[in-house]
């Protein structure tokens, strides 16, 4: 079954990878260009897999997987992803 | 991040369906309020399933709480709410997720806004309030079945009854009511929003969590009434 989820359910498996809490950076969707921070971005949930994408436009952002401790992001549909403190 | 080893302190029944646990975990960080933590349970074939769950405790202390709602033929929350026990070891990773997170010297008044478990993060916000002994105003709306389905009744009742206007609850019945029940009974709509929730006057700072469905068309309803999107915070716990 599809679980509709957010960008939140993201920040343990991002969090493998990243030391810093990679849910409140800020993503800009490489098809319409909205900028929004990951944990607003639509995920989608089956079976371990998560795919994140626009909340303007639903185009991909992004894919994570992860089974046992391996995890593995695909940040295929972001143009960017940066820090802004002041977010 | 790394999974810690948990071992189950205490568990104690909240609702027909739901369950407090509370978690021992050496190295706990300490979290903010509303933040989640992923659990991971390991079978003995090695299967293994991984859920987030929200904290509803917050601040310092490597002793943690959750609050579990059972979805009926689920993998993993059956197990929480009926069967884990005292002592039982399970994985955590956390704390998680710095977006869904009040912070105590955000001085905008707030409204909380929770669907069934979806108050269990906001308890935590509710708590952490309290504690730091903050002056903002919060407000808490809370969707639930019945007045026997809402998670931490009694401490949410004895918040709103203390003296001053720190904390007011509301409480919105999806299908009964306690007696003589003056509101209409059904899902959260604009017009029990209008009523129970800070007006767009006050610009208050808006957290909603809950059922995807839930969280979406109270989300909707937010905006329509004119609250700034940028204002509201969402978290989908999944379901219908
Ligand atoms: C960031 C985050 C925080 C969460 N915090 C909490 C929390 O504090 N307390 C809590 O009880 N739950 C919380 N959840 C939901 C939790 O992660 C699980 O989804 C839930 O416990 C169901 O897991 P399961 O293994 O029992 O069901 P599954 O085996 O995963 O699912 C069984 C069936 O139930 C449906 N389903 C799955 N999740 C839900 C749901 N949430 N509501 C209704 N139906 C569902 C599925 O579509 C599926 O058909 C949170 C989810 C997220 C993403
Ligand atoms: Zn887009």
């Amino acid at each position: 079954m599809d679980e509709r989820l957010d960008g939140n359910v993201l920040a343990g498996m991002l969090g493998e990878l990243f030391d810093f809490d990679a849910t409140t950076a800020k993503g800009r969707c490489r098809h319409c260009g909205d900028e929004a921070v990951l944990a607003e971005a639509h995920v989608i949930a089956h079976d371990g897999e998560f795919v994140a994408r626009c909340r303007k436009c639903d185009a991909e952002l992004l894919v994570a997987m992860e089974h046992h401790d391996d995890v593995v992001v695909s940040f295929r549909g972001l143009r960017g992803l940066g820090i802004h403190p002041a977010y | 991040m790394s999974w810690r080893l948990a071992t189950v302190g205490a568990a104690m029944r909240l609702t027909d369906s739901a369950r407090s646990i509370r978690l021992d975990v050496p190295g706990w960080p300490g979290n903010l309020a509303g933040q989640h933590l992923d659990l991971r349970l390991t079978a003995e074939d090695g299967y293994q399933a991984v859920r987030s769950y929200s904290i509803a405790s917050a601040g310092p202390g490597e002793s943690i709480e959750l609050g579990v709602d059972r979805v009926p033929d689920g993998e993993v929350s059956p197990y929480l709410v009926d069967d884990v026990m005292t002592g039982d070891q399970l994985e955590v990773r956390g704390p998680l997720g710095g977006w869904f997170v009040w912070h105590e010297d955000d001085p905008s008044p707030v409204q909380l806004i929770g669907g069934g478990s979806g108050v269990v993060p906001l308890i935590a916000m509710a708590r952490a309030h309290r504690a730091a002994g903050a002056t903002s105003r919060f407000r808490m709306l809370v969707s639930a079945r019945t007045p026997e389905d809402v998670l931490f009744a009694p401490e949410l009742s004895a918040l709103d009854a203390t003296p001053g206007d720190r904390f007011a609850l509301d409480v919105v019945y999806t299908r009964r009511g306690p007696e003589d029940w003056p509101f209409p009974i059904g899902r959260v709509d604009r017009a029990a929003l209008e009523r129970t929730t800070l007006p767009v006057s006050d610009s208050p700072a808006i957290f909603v969590c809950g059922p995807t469905g839930f969280v979406e068309t109270v989300a909707d309803h937010l905006v329509a009434i004119g609250h700034d999107p940028d204002r509201i915070k969402t978290e989908r716990f999944g379901g219908a």
